[in-house]
């Protein structure tokens, strides 16, 4: 293996292109239109264009991919996350064309991209589900009886779901007909699948997963947990390792129903099993993500290992080299995003026209994809970074998190970044009282928007004065040689 | 003494409010007041201290008063009128509103004249201490391939013209100043 060619953009494919290239392999970056002068092309050894705006066009178009990989002589793929990486049919793409991917086999992806089946496979073999049965030719009195024993409130889903759609919580038995109706109505309309199936609620649940790690020797291993708890609009924004919750016997127990959810499918290379964690302690297997994960920063910055690298030499037949990981650190990151979050967090585009990143410093990361001048386009994802702090204590790691993103100053595009400190510096957050329903039960949103319409900020009243000013007192501001005496304010004379 | 109106873009819109700065000594300290629905706030008649730093960069500057110190990030658009500033991680968008219009160029009690809109100045009318009545035509500026007249906006005193023939100029930068008045 010479010539890795990553089948990604962004942030994700700077970050494996730099492991790449850390390996004495050469990086080949693949782009589209948009993304032709992005940093990802210019930090590859080579690149290749695929033409085309939209992912479709580019990323996902696997005739272009072929193209690409025949002309670029690559030897190997890897594809990062999202677009082709939990596709089966460019893992034939590349038996076809003898190149390696960097990446699980065909089966893993194949079973475990099935919600359904995944799940009734793990339950087979052992690991944790959350209790719930499918409705499939069941009585309407059966099913009040099975709803029974799992106590309510439950959940009513579409099989073919997601995204949140086609879900109903019920709360009382007398609601359990109707909700099931209408959930298989709206199925049948978004889906045209109107499979249904019921599982316990769980209230006030942790999202937390454990990364795993497979080799061609039939050796499989887990890299311990990260806690993913914050989301929006079911979207992870803030990820952590190791959660503050979990005891180490809790860690081993998880460490294993995650191995063992691996071995199920003979996993090879980096992989994720994602729980939900009970406040009872319990967990229960959700789904496995075959690929490595956007938030893999923070097991790497708490363990001091490089996923990127071991995936390849994975994927090169050795073995796995990871040995009696210790935790070094906390690790806390935080998904920097142009969205506004004041509009549902709905996504902003725009030219980046000033973007100062924190000073560097030891226990900082950053990942990111853009530089200063770039244009975020509605095309992709509206990432811009990862931030990603450790420290020796979570408190740490919190402290420093906020002191690097109130150092970040970006211009030109709307982000998340106010929103983030806002959240960083809740009470609850920093204790560690953590729920996929976080932002909704703590009323996060709410109070940063409160905040803001209540600051009567001097700070910002002057900075407005000062900038307007400054504006009238810099020559190179605007190219104007005239400076204004009497408003010659601020700038000391500098003759 | 300076009249600005703003009004904010992001992360909230805002109603267009006033800031009135004036000041106060020879260097750098003001006094400003700031001014949403025609009432005054909680920073009216307070002096703040400037103190810009644009020694190497365009981008910081330090202000200073007794009650705070901060370090606030800035840029300024190619307009002259949006102004983005970052203060403790949180991003500001400003625009300013400017209350003239084209015809007229300047505002009513004003001490400058202000260009309207960015363009090029082909014909300067007037010199410093030149006496001028309202309407007397001061520039002719060419914006967008369309040349307009700048009249002045009230009778005054010229202390003094700020650009020259053929110069490029901002949106709402200055180019003349009024003598202050005794009231002024």
């Amino acid at each position: 293996m010479k010539r890795v060619m990553v089948l990604n953009r962004g942030e994700i494919a700077n970050r494996i292109i730099s492991s790449i290239k850390s390996m004495g392999l050469l990086a080949i970056a693949v782009y589209s239109d948009p993304d032709r002068n992005s940093l990802a092309v210019k930090s590859a050894d080579l690149s290749y264009p695929l033409g085309g705006e939209s992912s479709t066009e580019s990323y996902l178009n696997l005739e272009k991919i072929r193209e690409a990989i025949q002309a670029t002589k690559a030897d190997a793929v890897h594809p990062g996350y999202g677009f082709l990486s939990e596709r089966s049919d460019l893992i034939e793409l590349c038996d076809e064309l003898d190149v390696v991917f960097i990446g699980p086999g065909k089966e893993a992806i194949l079973k475990m991209g099935d919600k359904i089946e995944s799940k009734q496979l793990m339950e087979k073999g052992g690991v944790p589900v959350v209790p719930g049965f499918f409705m499939d030719g069941l009585t309407p009195e059966k099913i009040v009886e099975k709803v029974e024993e799992i106590g309510l409130p439950v959940m009513v889903k579409a099989a073919a779901g997601g995204g949140g759609k086609g879900m109903r919580k019920v709360d009382q038995l007398k609601d359990l007909q109707s909700d099931i109706e209408s959930c298989q109505r709206e199925a049948k309309n978004s889906f045209g699948d109107e499979r249904i199936f019921i599982e316990k609620y769980i209230e006030n649940p942790r999202h937390i997963e454990i990364q795993v790690f497979g080799d061609s020797h039939g050796n499989i291993m887990h890299l311990n947990e990260r806690e993913c708890s914050i989301q929006r609009r079911n979207q992870k924004i803030v990820e952590e390792a190791p959660s503050c919750v979990l005891s180490s016997q809790k860690r081993e127990e998880m460490g294993k129903a995650a191995i063992l959810a691996a071995q199920l499918v003979s996993y090879q290379s980096a992989g994720t099993v994602e729980f939900i964690y009970t406040p009872e302690d319990e967990f229960y297997f959700l789904e496995m993500n075959t690929r490595l994960q956007v938030e893999h920063p923070v097991t790497e910055e708490s363990l001091g290992v490089d996923l990127v690298q071991e995936q390849i030499r994975v994927a090169r037949g050795e073995e796995l080299s990871f040995q009696d990981l210790v935790p070094e650190a906390h690790s806390m990151e935080c998904r920097l995003y142009a969205e506004a979050p004041l509009e549902n967090y709905q996504p902003s585009c725009g030219k980046i026209l000033k973007l100062v990143w924190p000073r560097s410093r030891d226990w900082l990361r950053i990942d990111t994809g853009v530089e200063e001048g770039d244009e975020v386009t509605p095309f992709y994802d509206p990432m811009i970074a990862k931030v990603i702090t450790k420290g020796k204590t979570r408190v740490q790691a919190i402290e420093r998190m906020i002191q690097a993103l109130e150092e970040l100053v970006l211009f030109g595009v709307t982000t998340n970044q106010g929103f983030l400190l806002h959240l960083l510096r809740q009470p609850a957050f920093q204790e560690g009282r953590l729920s996929t329903h976080f932002l909704d039960q703590h009323g996060v949103l709410e109070g940063y928007r409160n905040r803001l319409a209540s600051a009567q900020d001097e700070g910002l009243a002057t900075g407005l004065a000062g900038c307007f000013l400054a504006s009238r007192t810099s020559g190179s501001l605007h190219n104007s040689p005239y400076s204004i005496q009497g408003l010659n304010a601020g700038k000391k004379e500098q003759s | 003494m300076i009249d600005l109106e703003f009004e904010q873009i992001s992360p909230l819109k805002s109603d267009s409010f006033r800031l009135r700065l004036r000041r106060m000594d020879e260097h750098t300290s003001y006094s400003l007041q700031l001014m949403k629905d025609e009432e005054e706030s909680s920073v009216a008649g307070r002096s703040y201290d400037f103190q810009i730093d644009l020694s190497d960069s365009n981008e910081l500057m330090e202000i200073r008063s007794t009650e705070f110190n901060e370090r606030i990030f800035y840029q300024i658009d190619d307009d002259g009128r949006t102004f983005y500033l970052q203060l403790r991680g949180e991003s500001y968008v400003f625009r300013r509103v400017l209350s003239y219009d084209l015809d007229s160029g300047s505002q009513d009690a004003s001490s400058a004249v202000l260009a309207p809109m960015p363009g090029r100045i082909l014909k300067v009318c007037v010199e410093s201490g030149q006496d001028v009545e309202m309407d007397q035509e001061l520039f002719v500026m060419e914006s967008m391939k369309m040349e307009s007249s700048l009249k002045a906006g009230r009778d005054g005193i010229v202390e003094a013209v700020e650009v020259c023939e053929g110069d490029l100029v901002q949106a709402d930068q200055i180019l003349l100043k009024y003598k202050e008045e005794q009231n002024g």
